[in-house]
């Protein structure tokens, strides 16, 4: 009641104060500076100037590039769309993106699920050891991803790791130069992916299970809940947040991925693993079409944004 | 209060708009720059001036000996002409590519500059006007007279950059490469094979022997794609005309691959690997991968370029020779995949043409010629008197290049003729064809149809 009265008092008078001489408040600004919220701005103009000039001005540019017949060094013709109909029309292009979504498979959704799985087996048991387990599958986070590339694609070759595991367990049959299969290419390097990614994805799950309330897992054990139920129940809930976190990251890996590709098949055999990026680099630098690099690479950037939207969808419907 | 609360958006706005305009503006809307102005027109000089320092800068590709025997070249001319400093810059070849074109038309280029023939490198610097045309320098030192005749037309380019063959010359070559067969001495000894072969029916009885006996006959890395692409333009360079594929690489009005010798090398190729005669982890294994395993007895033939000799020497320790693919009839002429090695040429915007000439003069003269050859260059002056030591693979590069050269036998690189012919094209449909997944007429077909897409668009 007394703050009532004392807003009251209060009030009036300012309001009054303002309609008397509106010119006031503005000359005071004026006098004593900008407002605090807006002083908070200033402080963020030097990360501003840096994120525009370096980001923001680039794909601006990268945008009006796309629109031009460029070479790269003499003067560009203006052609509006055309790049944008050339990767519609062009079978290697409209494979490569094809490719991407595979890639998506095997480095967002199934590192994901198997991180999951990981998290949910690791966190319900005390294990002996986790921290050294913990380290071991997050190890190929740690290296860097054209190291990965090369020894995967000795693990790979026909009288490499992959196919010695195969003769030893008498899978004679199916051993073949995996990178140099026609089929079997793309899924190859795409295990790759998934093998580099499901140890974060783990990490993320452990850290998320870890504030997840114990009291919720008592109340579902007193329920009758077996661990599948569990998990689906206490576990999966308990993670959104960073589920959406692993999912983001994870799909701008498999959507950018060029290190990958590039050394372990360089888009082959044929084109059957060649992903959008590769083609932005051979297209911009081997074949001074900078504006074609440019479209596809705006049409990467828009896919990228759908799925990241859909995924932060998908992470804030359910809670 | 209404409006204040929305100023800041509209402050953000503002900026944000206002920057990307800035920027548009500042680099300019239509991106990229006409031609700077040449300095053609002006009196050329074969003197080195003395007295004042003058420094010029080099890039280049060349690691290893090739990359050492220019090093020592610029020492050589530096000790001849004091004043004068040459700065080698290397870099990889892969980041080269990448960095050329932007190398070339900063505001600081290079006086001399590696450039890759064709269109990849060189089309696109002589369309832009960066390259000075060295007809005049050529004439004045004679280089005409140092190569055999149609050598240097691989080194042309007509003014707009978009063909090639013809026109000005835009560089000078310090060597050649070649593509042919190494083999394995102690494998044909035992498997009682002469490597003398007088035509190509003896090879193909020397896989099918090789094979029968267990052996691997061709060992391939062929992972990247390139590496296949030789065997199928070394048996085209048997098959078909020379005159046809060099014109069809040169984008010839009315040129086609779509001959009956291109056909019958592809399908050649194909029996090969129907039969056996290529390991089947051609397209599994990368290129160094493979050549360790020839090394290491994995094979008995292996058939790519003479980049490969140093290393195989080396490793094989006299254990390895090199031979020409034998041509389809016994005495026909030697005829391989096989051009210059990538040349020098020199920026328009150079303040010293004249000393970048004399260099580049210099680095293509006889007085350098064992500098090059120690270096692992193959000679490309005509006349050479250049030996290797016996019992190698570089006695039959050496060989080989001088019987190619002499029958004016160089297929030149069929990726040379467009853009996008190795690596969207060619390399992955050898790869197709490797791999069972292509036939002859349909590689032929993929092949033909970017030649001509990319000669409608010019």
């Amino acid at each position: 009641m007394v703050t009532t009265t004392d807003e009251a008092r209060v009030h009036p008078a300012t309001t009054r104060a303002k309609r008397r001489d509106p010119a006031a408040g503005d000359s005071r600004r004026r006098r004593g500076g900008l407002e605090p919220s807006r002083v908070a701005y200033l402080y963020l103009l030097p990360a501003l100037a840096v994120y525009a000039a370096f980001v923001l001005l680039p794909l601006l540019h990268t945008v009006w590039l796309s629109f031009f017949d460029w070479n790269g060094i003499t003067v560009g013709t203006w052609t509006g769309l055309e790049n944008y109909v050339e990767v519609l029309r062009d079978e290697d292009l409209r494979a490569a993106f094809v490719h991407s979504l595979a890639f998506l498979g095997f480095t967002c959704a199934l590192p994901v699920a198997l991180g999951l799985v990981l998290a949910a087996l690791l966190s319900r048991h005390e294990i002996r050891g986790l921290a050294f387990f913990r380290s071991v599958l997050f190890l190929p986070q740690v290296i860097a991803m054209v190291v990965v590339g090369v020894a995967w694609r000795w693990m790979y070759a026909d009288d490499g790791a992959v196919n010695q595991l195969l003769r030893l367990v008498g899978l004679d049959g199916v051993t073949r130069a995996w990178l140099g299969d026609f089929d079997l290419a793309l899924p190859a390097v795409g295990l790759v992916g998934t093998w580099v990614m499901y140890g974060l994805c783990m990490l993320l799950f452990l850290s998320g299970a870890q504030k997840i309330d114990r009291s919720l897992y008592e109340a579902a054990r007193m329920d009758g809940a077996g661990p599948v139920r569990e998990f689906f129940a206490v576990t999966l809930p308990g993670l959104r947040q960073e589920v959406t976190v692993a999912l983001t990251i994870t799909a701008i890996y498999a959507l950018r991925n060029f290190d990958l590709v590039y050394v372990t098949t360089n888009g082959g055999p044929g084109n059957a693993s060649t992903v959008p990026a590769v083609e932005i680099y051979r297209l911009a630098f081997r074949e001074s079409e900078v504006g074609l690099a440019c479209a596809v690479a705006v049409v990467l950037m828009a896919i990228t944004f759908v799925a990241l939207l859909l995924i932060t969808r998908l992470g804030r419907d359910r809670t | 209060m209404l409006e204040s609360a929305h100023s800041p958006r509209r402050m953000w706005l503002a900026v944000i708009v206002g920057v990307a305009a800035s920027a548009l503006a500042a680099c300019s809307l239509t991106p990229g720059a006409n031609a700077p102005e040449t300095r053609e027109n002006q009196p050329i000089s074969t003197v080195v001036p003395d007295g004042e320092p003058i420094s010029l800068t080099l890039t280049h590709f060349e690691a290893d000996g090739t990359g050492e025997a220019i090093t020592r070249l610029i020492e050589a001319f530096e000790a001849a002409h004091p004043n004068v400093t040459i700065e080698p810059r290397y870099s990889a070849f892969a980041d080269y590519g990448k960095n050329v074109k932007l190398v070339m038309s900063s505001n600081d280029p290079p006086d001399i500059a590696q450039v890759g023939q064709a269109h990849v490198m060189m089309g696109p610097l002589v369309q832009a006007g960066l390259l000075r045309p060295l007809d005049d320098y050529a004439q004045a030192y004679g280089w005409a007279d140092r190569f055999s005749p149609g050598l240097l037309d691989q080194l042309r380019f007509t003014p707009d950059g978009m063909t090639f063959g013809q026109g000005d010359l835009y560089g000078a070559s310090l060597g050649g490469n070649l593509v042919g067969v190494y083999y394995n001495r102690e494998k044909l000894t035992r498997l009682g094979i002469d490597p003398a072969m007088p035509d190509l029916a003896t090879f193909v009885a020397a896989l099918e022997a090789a094979k029968a006996a267990g052996e691997v006959p061709i060992q391939l890395g062929n992972l990247e794609g390139w590496p296949g692409n030789h065997l199928l333009t070394d048996l085209i360079a048997q098959y078909d005309d020379v005159e046809a594929i060099r014109s069809w690489i040169y984008g010839e009005p009315g040129a086609t691959l779509d001959r009956p010798g291109v056909k019958q090398a592809a399908s050649t190729l194909q029996s090969w690997v129907d039969a056996g005669y290529i390991t089947p982890s051609a397209n599994g294994t990368a290129y160094e991968d493979g050549t360790t395993k020839f090394i290491n007895g994995e094979g008995v033939f292996m058939i790519t370029g003479n980049w490969a000799q140093a290393r195989i020497d080396e490793e094989m320790a006299g254990n390895a020779g090199f031979m020409l693919l034998p041509p389809v009839s016994a005495g026909d002429p030697a005829r391989a995949t096989a051009a210059l090695t990538s040349p020098f040429g020199i920026s328009t915007r150079t303040e010293h043409p004249d000393v970048a000439a004399a260099f580049i003069n210099f680095m293509i003269s006889a007085d350098a010629a064992p500098e090059l050859l120690a270096g692992g260059y193959l000679p490309a002056l005509r006349d050479s008197a250049a030996t290797a030591p016996a019992g190698t693979a570089q006695e039959g590069t050496l060989a080989g290049w001088q019987q190619v050269a002499a029958a004016d036998g160089q297929a030149l690189y069929v990726d040379w003729a467009t853009p996008s012919m190795g690596d969207d094209t060619l390399f992955p449909e050898v790869q197709r064809l490797l791999g069972g997944e292509q036939t002859a007429e349909g590689l032929i077909a993929a092949v033909q149809a970017d030649w001509a897409e990319f000669q409608a668009d010019k």
